[in-house]
């Protein structure tokens, strides 16, 4: 039977009447029409289906969504940048092709920005590392390092003006 | 010669789309809409058995379950890709794969649809099955898995069916240039080695989905992560249905990634849709894509090779086994075409034997190439032992033996624009090939270099057509049939069509992934969307402009020859000041007469400015004992790769401590794109290198998710200035401004390069991939006695 969920997703607040099996992923996706959210494995080894809850980086495809209950979300749908436009990962990651089919990259996008609000200085090794969980078949990953380091310069350069 | 944007880094024409999560793939269609059913297929859990009775009563009667089929629903038709119709949509009689279709349902929900699958009892007797393709194409093999293969149709190719040496052998192809038996008589060293490949699967991160619609009109419109539009989906929906294609209408936004392996979800959600009227989302799970896709064809590869002392080659014989799986699919053509890699170096004696051979595990198919990377890896470190034994460099014999622009290669055919003498030099120095590595980290750890070449032809028996339209504003929009995989297809055809009009790239806009929109094409396959589409488009664009010129022409008081255009203005040559705007056509020819304001967008004659162009593959006779032709490939793209690798004695694992790969794809339209698929290959290269594989037990894949097989984690690979990549191009005469193709050939030198840098590393020889840690333990113990 359905239960209500109360939940803030980009920056709205949401009340949704969901199945206790379903997966945060579905809900996002199938209630809320949040389509930047991926389903690649359904098992969490991919990666693709990454949100931002409470700051931190999750598998929505392993996250009940009964679990976000007075939670914040964010998907791709609500990252922007401070003036509206694109976030500085948005807009690196298209600087540097570090995208080709496009199916991984909100969720690597989203998980760049946990680690680079988690750790605005993250080095290459850093970057490398905590992208790993992030399965990429396309791009061969080398763009992606530059997009972020690149990301992680001009954010830092953002925040000191 | 330059342009003002073929051949710059213009920036992703579907940037803004895929950043921000708008991006549509065939995965999000089909949500939300009304009355919308969810499909799943039964799969069996045998790998060789007769159905003796199917009894879905039970899964009928679950609420929320509108339709269950199995092959009593269907017609008896066999379908398959163009080569051989031997697979039912529904096994009949018997399941030849742990994964093979035996019904399929349509319920309300997903899990009422699961929970019903549980429902149908299969009652099965199980047969004796078989798995090794050796064994498999022995004449006296007693598993026949097609017992009626001679009666199967085979629509194209049907040569590849002939002389068959085993009831389980479903292709065979053949090359014979002058005599193996002379060469070998001549040649002072012979090196003779038997290579295998496993089974490894594409990995594209969207799965298999399809979302069909049949409307009141009997159109069926199918959204699909379609790779290949015309020639998959529609080909296989239209067979399966018995519907002309004319009724199919095929719709594909951004694809999540293909890399070969076809789709199969939309042929079940087609026939659940036909017989519940209602629209049909049918999603296969991952270990669904693993069991019941297409994935790579494992090959077993004799290989024997004669040499002269200073290096020539004089004779070479191969002998391939390829593994078809349950069924043949794209197989026959991946084995005939695999081996034309092989045109690559000089070879006055050539002869080689492939078979292709069903056996009872999942069906193979291609993965970013059609079956060349496997032989590429036998022939690539065949040099390098021949180098050795001979005490010659690896990267001079190559380069003694790499055959050049006019001459005639093993298949009769001339070659023409051959840059991989350049790749090779390019990563021969970033490599500083012929300077030892750099010390080993630990004692354990031994360092060493390698390379290799490889190549890949494209197919010429294809087409592809394409349209672009002139708006009245200057805008030009292309209509282009192929696919938007991820590899770049809509920025660099909307290049081209900037170039041909010279307007800056915000003036072009493009239209795909709709068969109602657009022409006939081949798809992305092949490497040839830049080629073929590329070749289509600029017709397509000379055709508009030569309908522009001919309205401008009385205007301007020129003749139509004198015209060019620029900037959405139309000038005449010699004299630029006299211009008029591409909006001035619209204007009818009689102003101020009554109904001019309705008729200001319109065109006076000819309805709209609409280019049409088609690229038509001109492929010569073929002789069918002998495989050689005078034109039998479009181009040919190649790379050359360089690895160095750090091995643990210890335990056996391979770091790639630095990588580079030089490509010749013509002349690049975009670079950036160019080195993205180099990158891409790199990374694909190193996994399928080193770890994956497909574990098969009797028929059974013991891991098929992405948790137990594992394809490169970005820890594993170089990046920044660890990772290289360049571009050295031959440019074809017949590619759209010289331009060739890049993609398949991104990976095929990987592995053999890598195993010839281990070799380097610790004096062994890794034949059969993948070179995980185990394989390296037991070579390093048997080298060691």
């Amino acid at each position: 039977m359905k239960q209500v969920l109360n939940l803030r997703v980009n920056g709205l607040h949401k009340q949704l009447y969901v199945e206790p099996y379903w997966t945060l992923d579905k809900t996002l996706r199938e209630e809320l029409g949040l389509m930047g959210v991926k389903t690649g494995c359904a098992t969490g080894a991919c990666g693709t289906c990454t949100v931002i809850v409470d700051g931190r980086a999750i598998r929505s495809c392993l996250f009940p969504a009964l679990r976000a209950e007075g939670r914040d979300i964010l998907t791709i749908e609500g990252l922007q940048g401070e003036d509206g436009g694109l976030h500085p990962l948005q807009q690196a990651f298209i600087d540097h092709f570090a995208f080709q089919c496009g199916y991984c990259t909100p969720a690597m996008i989203l998980t760049a920005k946990a680690l680079l609000d988690e750790n605005p200085e993250a080095t290459e090794q850093e970057i490398k590392e905590y992208l790993s969980g992030n399965l990429c078949r396309c791009t061969g990953y080398v763009k992606i390092v530059e997009a972020v380091l690149d990301a992680r310069d001009k954010m830092k350069q953002g925040s000191r003006e | 010669m330059t342009y003002s944007i073929v051949g710059k880094s213009v920036p992703r024409v579907d940037g803004p789309d895929k950043v921000t999560g708008k991006a549509r793939f065939a995965t999000e269609e089909g949500i939300g809409l009304p009355g919308m059913l969810y499909g799943k297929v039964l799969h069996s859990p045998y790998a060789h058995a007769r159905i003796l009775s199917i009894d879905i009563t039970r899964a009928e009667r679950l609420p929320g379950v509108v339709k269950v089929l199995t092959s009593k629903d269907v017609p008896a038709i066999r379908v398959g890709a163009y080569f051989l119709h031997d697979r039912y949509l529904f096994c009949r009689h018997t399941v030849r794969f742990i994964g093979d279709p035996v019904a399929a349902v349509a319920a309300d929900t997903v899990e009422t649809a699961e929970e019903a699958l549980d429902l149908i009892k299969v009652e099965y007797e199980e047969l004796p099955a078989i798995f090794d393709p050796e064994e498999a194409m022995k004449p006296d093999c007693p598993v026949v898995i097609h017992p009626d293969l001679a009666s199967y149709d085979r629509p194209t190719y049907k040569y590849l069916g002939e002389d068959l040496p085993g009831p389980n052998v479903h292709t065979r192809f053949r090359i014979r240039k002058g005599n193996v038996a002379e060469g070998f008589a001549q040649a002072d060293l012979i090196v003779e080695n038997r290579y295998a490949a496993k089974r490894v699967v594409q990995g594209m991160l969207e799965p298999y989905n399809a979302v069909v619609s049949v409307g009141s009109d009997g159109i069926i419109t199918v959204w699909a992560c379609a790779h290949c539009m015309y020639n998959r989906i529609q080909y296989i929906v239209s067979k399966i249905l018995d519907v002309p294609r004319s009724r199919i209408r095929v719709r594909s936004a951004y694809v999540g990634g293909n890399f070969g392996s076809g789709e199969r979800a939309s042929r079940y959600a087609a026939v659940l849709a036909m017989k519940t009227g209602k629209p049909v989302k049918l999603v296969f799970t991952r270990e669904e894509v693993f069991i019941d896709g297409f994935n790579r064809l494992p090959q077993i590869i004799y290989i024997r090779d004669g040499v002269k002392r200073d290096g020539t080659l004089l004779a070479r014989e191969v002998r391939v086994i390829a593994n078809s799986g349950a069924y043949s699919d794209y197989t026959p053509l991946i084995l005939r075409n695999g081996m034309f890699c092989f045109s690559m170096y000089r070879t006055p004696n050539f002869k080689l034997d492939a078979y292709c051979v069903y056996t009872n595990e999942p069906t193979s198919g291609a993965m970013r190439g059609l079956g060349n990377e496997q032989p590429i890896n036998a022939m690539e470190q065949q040099i390098d032992i021949l180098a050795e034994k001979l005490g010659l460099d690896a990267v001079a014999i190559r380069q003694q033996n790499l055959i050049t622009e006019g001459e005639e290669d093993i298949r009769g055919e001339i070659t023409h624009s051959i840059g991989v003498g350049e790749c090779l030099d390019k990563v021969a120095h970033w490599i500083s090939w012929g300077e030892s590595s750099r010390e080993p980290i630990t004692s354990d750890w031994k360092v060493g270099k390698g390379l290799a070449l490889g190549n890949k032809y494209s197919q010429i028996d294809t087409a592809a057509a394409a349209y672009v339209k002139v708006h009245m504003d200057g805008t030009v929009e292309l209509r282009h049939g192929s696919d938007e995989v991820g590899q770049g297809a809509n920025t660099v055809l909307a290049q081209i069509v900037a170039e041909q009009f010279k307007v800056p790239m915000e003036k072009v806009r493009v239209t795909w992934g709709d068969t109602d929109l657009t022409a006939y094409d081949f798809g992305a396959g092949s490497s040839g969307t830049t080629f073929k589409t590329g070749n289509a488009l600029v017709r397509a664009c000379e055709d508009a402009k030569r309908q522009m010129f001919a309205l401008a022409a009385p205007r301007l008081g020129a003749d139509p020859a004198e015209l060019e255009t620029k900037d959405g203005k139309i000038y005449v040559k010699y004299f630029p000041e006299r211009e008029i705007p591409v909006s001035d056509l619209f204007i009818p020819s009689a102003p101020g007469a009554m109904g001019t304001l309705m008729l200001a967008t319109c065109l006076p004659q000819g309805g709209e400015i609409l280019g049409k162009g088609t690229w038509f593959g001109k492929p010569s006779t073929e002789n069918v004992a002998t495989g050689q032709g005078k034109k039998l490939t479009a181009f040919y793209g190649y790379t050359a790769q360089a690895a160095e690798v750090a091995v643990d004695t210890q335990t056996g694992i391979v770091k790639i401590l630095r990588f580079a790969s030089a490509f010749d794809m013509g002349q690049p339209i975009n670079p950036k794109l160019c080195e993205g698929q180099m990158e891409g290959g790199m990374v694909m290269g190193i996994g399928t290198a080193l770890w994956e594989q497909m574990i098969m037990d009797k028929g059974r894949v013991l891991n098929p998710n992405f948790l137990d097989y594992q394809m490169p984690p970005l820890s594993s690979i170089p990046s920044g200035e660890k990772a290289a990549s360049f571009i050295a191009s031959a440019l074809h005469q017949e590619g759209p401004y010289g331009a060739k193709g890049v993609g398949e050939a991104a990976m095929t030198a990987a592995t053999p390069a890598i195993a010839n840098a281990v070799y380097n590393a610790i004096g062994v020889r890794l034949m059969h991939t993948p070179f995980n840690p185990e394989e390296i333990l037991k070579a390093l113990q048997e080298k060691e006695g």
